[in-house]
């Protein structure tokens, strides 16, 4: 009980003090309340920490949201149910997977050397049946053999294409080849040069993990986002054209920040908070298989804004863009919305070095 | 398709499914992540790892709150996200330097840049508060006072008593306003605390 001639005791104030907290959640009982406020009536000590702790709630309560960087969905790969396409094994044959490779190659060097031999043998007036078999059985031996016998295992690594992962890339190549045919207007390399590009065209673009939202279509959103499905065209424009699509958005107050495996960008784009990017990274109007992850998304934030980083993938020899060759870089940035479309582009070169060695741009 | 059914088709392994609920926790979770870390990179990496383990766990939630069950995975990738980066020291503050808190992601459209810059400050101050709590207590502080948990949730995603709860919220907070007031001249004028 509270004294109430000489006010509440140091161990009631101590007790009161512990339940300040959760007498502001109204978290207390109706003992624990009735104690609070008989003390808080004797002590304006108490009463000070009660209201500073209140304004403390207060500032945490208004600590700002802050939007997702990107969407966190789940690709096959990330949920454990496909592999991830092998990006350097494809179009090695079997045996040098295996490691055979330099016993081949010995064997096409024994070959070699075995036909050689017959032929010089029969020049020297030896028998006729030698060369001949060691002749067939030359154009009998693996094509591949003499290959290996010349390649080195690092040089022939080397020489295998790499594959570039092309999810969904049926969905995005008829999504573009519709916006080529819809625009039909000059290349436009500058930033918001053009007008917008058909919106019916650009609603297939969301790729099969960006679901809808719940209490949204019963149909999975890989099937309500597909677009209708396009034959292959013997008209498609090459790789080559296919960066050239024109922007219809302004990248404003744009940063772009390069440095040794990170390229990292900021701006403001005319999009609605909560808008969806694809972005893609292109190298001398190609596809640039460079950046982690593969399929790289970013949402709009407040008032349009963007932030996205790029980082290059462990196994990159050219992590570092500025030594590598120099060259024309694109990234591109689609809206998966389809009611909200749009594509940006940020270009940048590296055929002047950043000034002072800082590969800040 | 709501919640529960959208749970049921990922406990079968409809993978669109799971990310309908992706879709809609993923503000939440990446909120809570950035504040427990105070890194977006660190919190985005958090997440994404976070609702991977919540796919391959997902038959052994047996119903009561999905987003509480959810929250526990976070706050728990958060925890060992942390205790990697306090384990290798140089490279978090390597990373710390590359990458600051970029506060374009904080932007109001609607207030002039003079109260935004204010805020800014405020934001920073706070937030360097935050991580300077022990693990225990700042995660309860996040989802309490942040994120606007009940005393019960936030036992249901820690795993502790509520009594448990309420006195780390109490001391959590204790130590945050002794922050506040030591630090008052480096609050804006109008987010000082009053004792009145």
């Amino acid at each position: 009980m509270v004294d109430q001639i000489h006010g509440p005791t140091p161990d009631e104030i101590e007790q009161v003090r512990e339940l300040l907290s959760p007498y502001l959640d109204d978290e207390v009982t109706d003992g624990e309340r009735a104690l609070v406020e008989r003390v808080l009536a004797g002590s304006t000590d108490l009463q000070a920490e009660l209201a500073t702790l209140r304004q403390t709630v207060l500032l945490l309560q208004s600590l700002p949201r802050v939007s997702t960087p990107r969407p966190f969905t789940l690709s096959e790969v990330d949920a454990g149910l496909a592999r991830p396409a092998p990006a350097r094994d494809a179009g090695i044959p079997f045996w040098r997977r295996l490691g055979l490779g330099p016993l081949l190659g010995g064997v096409a060097a024994l070959l070699v050397v075995v036909v050689f031999g017959a032929v010089i043998l029969s020049q020297m007036g030896g028998g006729v049946a030698a060369p001949q078999a060691a002749q067939e059985f030359a154009e009998t031996a693996p094509e591949e053999a003499p290959a290996a016998a010349v390649a080195s295992a690092p040089t022939a690594a080397a020489t295998v294409v790499e594959t570039v992962v092309v999810e969904k890339e049926v969905q995005v190549e008829a999504v573009e080849e519709a916006e080529m045919a819809a625009e039909a207007q000059p290349e436009t390399l500058a930033l918001g040069a053009s007008p917008a590009p058909t919106t019916a065209t650009e609603a297939g673009a969301a790729p099969a993990e960006m679901a809808e939202p719940l209490g949204a279509a019963e149909e999975p959103a890989a099937d309500a986002a597909s677009p209708a499905p396009s034959p292959p065209s013997a008209a498609a424009p090459p790789p080559a054209e296919r960066t050239n699509m024109a922007p219809s958005l302004t990248v404003e107050a744009q940063t772009l920040e390069i440095k040794p495996g990170r390229i990292h960008v900021t701006g403001r784009v005319a999009l609605p908070p909560g808008t969806a990017l694809r972005i893609t990274f292109w190298r001398n109007d190609e596809p640039f298989d460079w950046a982690q992850p593969r399929d790289l998304k970013a949402v709009v934030g407040e008032a349009g804004q963007i932030e996205i980083t790029l980082r290059a993938r462990p196994e990159r020899t050219d992590a570092d863009l500025f030594q590598s060759e120099p060259a024309d870089y694109l990234l591109k940035l689609e809206s998966l919305d389809p009611a909200q479309p749009g594509i940006a582009h940020i270009y940048f070169d590296t055929y002047t070095p950043p000034p002072d060695n800082d590969s800040t741009m | 398709m709501d919640e529960t059914q959208a749970i049921a088709a990922a406990q079968q392994g409809n993978l669109s499914a799971f990310n309908r609920l992706v879709l809609e926790y993923q503000n939440l979770a990446y909120n809570v992540a950035f504040r427990l870390m105070g890194d977006p990179d660190g919190a985005a990496d958090a997440c994404q790892e976070a609702f991977i383990k919540a796919f391959k766990a997902i038959n052994q939630y047996h119903g009561g709150s999905f987003k509480t069950w959810l929250m526990r995975i976070v706050t728990n990738t958060c925890y060992d996200q942390l205790r990697y980066q306090r384990r290798r020291p140089a490279s978090s503050l390597e990373e710390t330097a590359e990458n600051p808190v970029y506060a374009v992601r904080l932007v109001n459209g609607h207030e002039r840049p003079e109260e935004y810059a204010l805020r800014q400050e405020l934001s920073d101050l706070l937030q360097t508060a935050i991580n300077g709590l022990p693990d225990d207590q700042r995660t309860v502080l996040v989802l309490s006072d942040v994120q606007g948990f009940s005393y019960q949730e936030i036992a249901e995603v820690t795993g502790e008593a509520l009594g448990t709860v309420k006195s780390r919220l109490s001391r959590a907070r204790s130590k945050l306003r002794d922050y506040l007031l030591q630090q008052q001249e480096l609050l804006p004028a109008q987010y000082r605390l009053k004792s009145s």
